[in-house]
């Protein structure tokens, strides 16, 4: 168990790496009838069972959205050249984004008392998100020889914000007449590490004649964790991932957030309902962080490999040093300095969701979902149909639409054989093709892709 | 790049592998290699530093100098530490002391002068008179038979005067057998190159009539260990001394051959002279010679040169010497710097005074203005280089293009070449055509290095760097100054349009 957490942990610190606005995360699964998970985003919503226990892997959800990389551009008809001109000129100027998110509940159990529906989670969450500039990418693509000159700087912009946390739920169903239903959950947020990286204004320029490369340097980053990683080397790094997972991972004591999801839900009559929820609401309070700020004009990052006549003659060119050097120029003596406590917030979203309902076999759901992130709102829109067949097989397709991450169809299937449950669901069935495929192409085909899936146990039905 | 090494973590661990051997990119890397100033005075200080003992700098002008110093080509103290020999005497003096009626209980002196005699001379000299430095008299007296009344017997010199100014006196214990006098700081003067001693004889009658009688009175003694401090005299015979000195000389810069000539060399005569008077020098000999070829080339225009030293009281005093040779070949190697001649000080009749610190001392510096007139200097240097032959270059570069950008303002035309070699063998050079830095004309030097270069580039292991260097720019040598600099930029340019990553060359 010990090294399964601790792989998984290293998974997700791995696809942390990679960088959401708002993104698909298998919302189909909560319209798998059968499935005792109707609650998950709209705590509102009724649960047709009078318990549920899920344990490690009951609920498990990996989602990547990638705004701008796109298998085709970058390889096109010839799949063994990577077109990197293509692959660069594809993407936006600045807002490009690589965004991954993961949870995986540890545990989960619901029992129903009267008329009230009370279930615990405690999940684990992390959300990445990675944005970048054109010009991030076509430094290393283009060189600084395509910038050249004080009017053509490149925008070395890389924005990284890395969340990582668990969740524990207490989540509370109310049956208030036959036709309504509210619900709330409120949440305690232990952080565990976040780590936030904005150089939106970085430049980089090389003068023309002389070659001599100069930044202007606008580099914020905020950090805070509760893991003591020390050392070099990866032995050390897995030892401290051991210590965050059998020890400090139940750290009470640092960063503690609060969160709440909020829902009702409407039985209009016996083929039509609906129902809206808030979900996500809530921030952690990061203490004991670390941050770094700079904003210095005109850093010098190379006037010259040689210093002297010496080193042309003996062609001896300590990279090391230069490398430590620049960093030292750029970052300066000390590393992180001690910072304030900061909060991070969820990503919340409202939804609004009604469905029609013909028979078991036939409902048909809409739901719209509005994402608020930084400021900005970020619409999508799902249409689903769902149904069960022989009574135990469920399954759900869905088609989802978003400006901004594009059109998908959704697929899940499950399975409900007696207490056992077994389920998996894809907000974009086309990325499902690519299993198999080498990693590349699985993470550029499209610009989402995700999966989730479990297996929970259900206790008695509960007829409305 | 999080996403690039996240994405390669991901196809590594991915069960289909990527089949992607190429990435295409239109890819320039500008990068500043070197970018400074460099001073003439900056390069002389990377210079070996044996070059510290050839290189003088001078209100910004360069010299390559050689001097050669004779100190003490006519040392007084050489003349003067001999002193004069030293001397042992005894002599036997019979003299008659008279009758005569003393006062009696009273005493009675009697005063021989000149009872014994000491010969002090020094040749080339009619000394007046000298202060010793150092010397030791001795002096052991009897008087037979022995005089009843002798109550104290002096003996006395009034040609030896003592530091207080007083002349010597002795006083005789005859409990001692041998009297010292240290006679540092003494006086001498001698007469007629004697110094001359007398008795002074105490006779004491306790009553009645001192009859006399015939004594007769043995002196020994000498004067040891004799050396003069200053010497009042007069000079019999002229003092002169013979000097011939080398200095072993090395520029020690190897790889150089061509052409280069010196203009006429500055030569300054730097003299001490500390006797109080004038001397004459003459100086036979001073020629730069090569021990490995017999090359001499002598830089006196004349036989010789007479110089006239004058005194200086203790410091230093220099002339510079016209009239040398015309030119001098900067590369024929020297090694020696020789320095040969004479110095003539007083003639007979002169009335002199020399002290033993007083000396002469003599300092040939040949000085060379760093003005040149070079037709063709060429300096070749090999430098071992590895750039990791194992590193295909050709699957991450189409071309490199270096640039050399210079304003250069040392007044030298330099015509530059490398030479890659591998294994002794030349493989490729630089420039193909070479490489000329102008003088007072800001450019750039390019050189395009791209398939075949490129790689003989990266299997080098050696570069042979060769520099020629002319002045042909201008008529006249050209002088070299400590503060002209040529503004150096070094860049480079890569160009790549595939990044290989399958293993086979882009052009495959």
């Amino acid at each position: 168990m010990k090294k399964i957490f601790r792989l998984l942990i290293i998974a997700v610190l791995i696809c942390s790496s990679l960088a959401t606005k708002a993104q698909n995360d298998g919302i189909g699964f909560t319209l798998l009838p059968q499935m005792p998970y109707s609650n998950y985003y709209n705590p509102g919503i009724n649960v047709p069972y009078r318990g549920m226990v899920g344990v490690a892997f009951s609920n498990v959800n990996a989602a990547v959205f990638n705004s701008s990389i796109k298998y085709n551009d970058m390889l096109g008809k010839n799949e063994t050249v990577i077109d990197g001109v293509a692959l660069v000129n594809n993407l936006d100027e600045f807002d490009n984004v690589f965004n991954t998110s993961i949870s995986l509940d540890f545990a989960n159990a619901g029992f129903r008392v009267n008329r009230f529906f009370i279930n615990i989670d405690w999940r684990l969450r992390m959300n990445t998100d990675l944005n970048y500039s054109r010009d991030f990418l076509g430094f290393f693509v283009f060189g600084n020889g395509h910038y050249l000159g004080n009017d053509n700087p490149c925008d070395f912009k890389l924005g990284m914000d890395v969340t990582m946390f668990s969740e524990l739920a207490l989540g509370v169903q109310a049956k208030v007449n036959d036709r309504l239903t509210l619900g709330m959950r409120p949440k305690v947020l232990f952080g565990l590490a976040n780590v936030s990286i904005d150089n939106g204004k970085t430049k980089i320029y090389t003068d023309p004649n002389s070659y001599i490369m100069t930044a202007d340097v606008d580099l914020n980053v905020k950090a805070a964790t509760v893991l003591q990683v020390e050392g070099e080397n990866l032995d050390d790094f897995l030892k401290s991932m051991d210590s965050v997972a059998s020890n400090r991972l139940y750290d009470l004591s640092e960063n503690i957030g609060y969160g709440l999801d909020l829902g009702a839900s409407y039985t209009i009559n016996k083929h039509f309902g609906v129902a809206a929820g808030i979900y996500d609401l809530g921030f952690i309070r990061w203490t004991e962080t670390r941050t770094k700020t700079i904003e210095r004009n005109n850093v010098m990052l190379n006037d010259g490999l040689f210093d002297d006549l010496d080193e042309i003659k003996t062609m001896e060119l300590d990279y090391s040093s230069m490398v430590e050097d620049i960093a030292k120029e750029v970052w300066g003596d000390v590393f992180m300095e001690k910072g304030k406590d900061y909060n991070t917030y969820l990503k919340t979203r409202l939804m609004l969701q009604g469905y029609f309902e013909l028979c078991p076999m036939l409902r048909a759901t809409a739901i719209g979902q509005m994402y608020f992130v930084k400021d900005q709102v970020y619409p999508a829109l799902t249409l689903a149909y769902s149904g069960v067949f022989l009574n135990h097989i469920n399954l759900m397709l869905n088609c989802t639409l978003s400006d901004y991450t594009g059109t998908a169809v959704g697929v899940g299937l499950g399975l409900h054989a007696g207490a056992f449950n077994i389920y998996a669901v894809t907000d974009n069935i086309l990325c499902v093709t690519k299993l198999g495929s080498p990693a590349l192409e699985m993470t550029s085909a499209y610009r989402t892709a995700n999966i989730r899936a479990g297996i929970v146990w259900t206790i008695g039905k509960y007829n409305e | 790049m999080t996403v690039l090494v996240v994405l390669v973590a991901l196809s590594t661990a991915s069960c289909k592998k990527q089949e992607v051997k190429k990435i295409a990119v239109d890819n320039q890397f500008a990068i500043a290699i070197f970018n400074d100033t460099i001073s003439v005075r900056d390069l002389l200080n990377d210079l070996d530093s044996t070059c510290n003992s050839w290189l003088r700098v001078r209100n910004d002008s360069i010299f390559a100098y050689y001097a050669d110093s004779v100190n003490g080509v006519l040392k007084a103290s050489d003349l003067l530490d001999a002193g004069i020999e030293d001397i042992d005497f005894t002599t036997v003096t019979s003299f008659t002391m008279p009758m005569f009626d003393p006062t009696n209980n009273h005493d009675t002196v009697i005063e021989v002068e000149k009872f014994m005699t000491v010969p002090f001379d020094f040749d080339g000299f009619d000394i007046d008179s000298v202060l010793l430095r150092k010397g030791v008299m001795s002096f052991g007296f009897s008087v037979e038979p022995q005089i009843e009344q002798l109550r104290r017997i002096e003996i006395f010199s009034n040609e030896l005067i003592s530091p207080d100014g007083e002349p010597l006196v002795i006083p005789i214990d005859y409990n001692m057998r041998d009297h010292q006098v240290n006679l540092a700081n003494y006086r001498v003067i001698p007469v007629e190159d004697t110094v001359s001693f007398g008795a002074r004889i105490t006779l004491h009658v306790d009553s009645g009539v001192y009859l006399g009688g015939d004594y007769e009175c043995t002196s020994t003694g000498g004067l040891t260990g004799v050396g003069f401090k200053t010497v009042y005299a007069l000079v019999t015979k002229p003092l002169d001394s013979i000097f011939s000195d080398n200095a072993a000389i090395d520029f020690g810069i190897n790889g150089l051959s061509g052409s280069a000539w010196l203009p006429v060399p500055r030569i300054h005569i730097t003299y001490r002279n500390t006797f109080g008077m004038m001397a004459d020098g003459d100086i036979t000999t001073l020629e730069f010679f090569n021990s490995r070829t017999g090359l001499v080339t002598d830089l006196l225009a004349a036989d010789h040169v007479d110089v006239d030293i004058y005194p200086t009281n203790g410091l230093y005093r220099h002339f510079t010497v016209t009239g040398f040779t015309d030119q001098i070949d900067a590369l024929a190697g020297y090694t020696r710097l020789d320095f040969d001649g004479q110095v003539t000080m007083a003639i007979p009749g002169d009335h002199i005074s020399i002290s033993d610190t007083s000396s002469v001392d003599v300092i040939a510096d040949v000085e060379m203005p760093f003005s040149f007139k070079i037709t063709d200097l060429r300096y070749t240097d090999t430098i071992n280089i590895n750039f990791g032959e194992d590193v295909n270059v050709n699957n991450y570069f189409d071309e490199i293009k270096f640039f050399i950008d210079y304003d250069n303002k040392i007044p030298l035309e330099v015509q530059m070449q490398g030479l890659f070699m591998r294994h002794g063998h030349v493989i490729d050079s630089l420039f193909d055509e070479g490489g000329t830095i102008l003088y007072n004309e800001p450019a750039s030097l390019t050189t395009v290095i791209t398939d075949r270069k490129l790689s003989n580039v990266m299997r080098a292991d050696q570069m042979i760097l060769r520099l020629g260097v002319n002045t042909d720019f201008q008529e006249d040598p050209v002088l070299i100054r400590e503060s002209n600099n040529i503004a150096l930029r070094m860049r480079m340019l890569t160009k790549t349009t595939e990044i290989n990553i399958g293993g086979d060359h882009h052009d495959d």
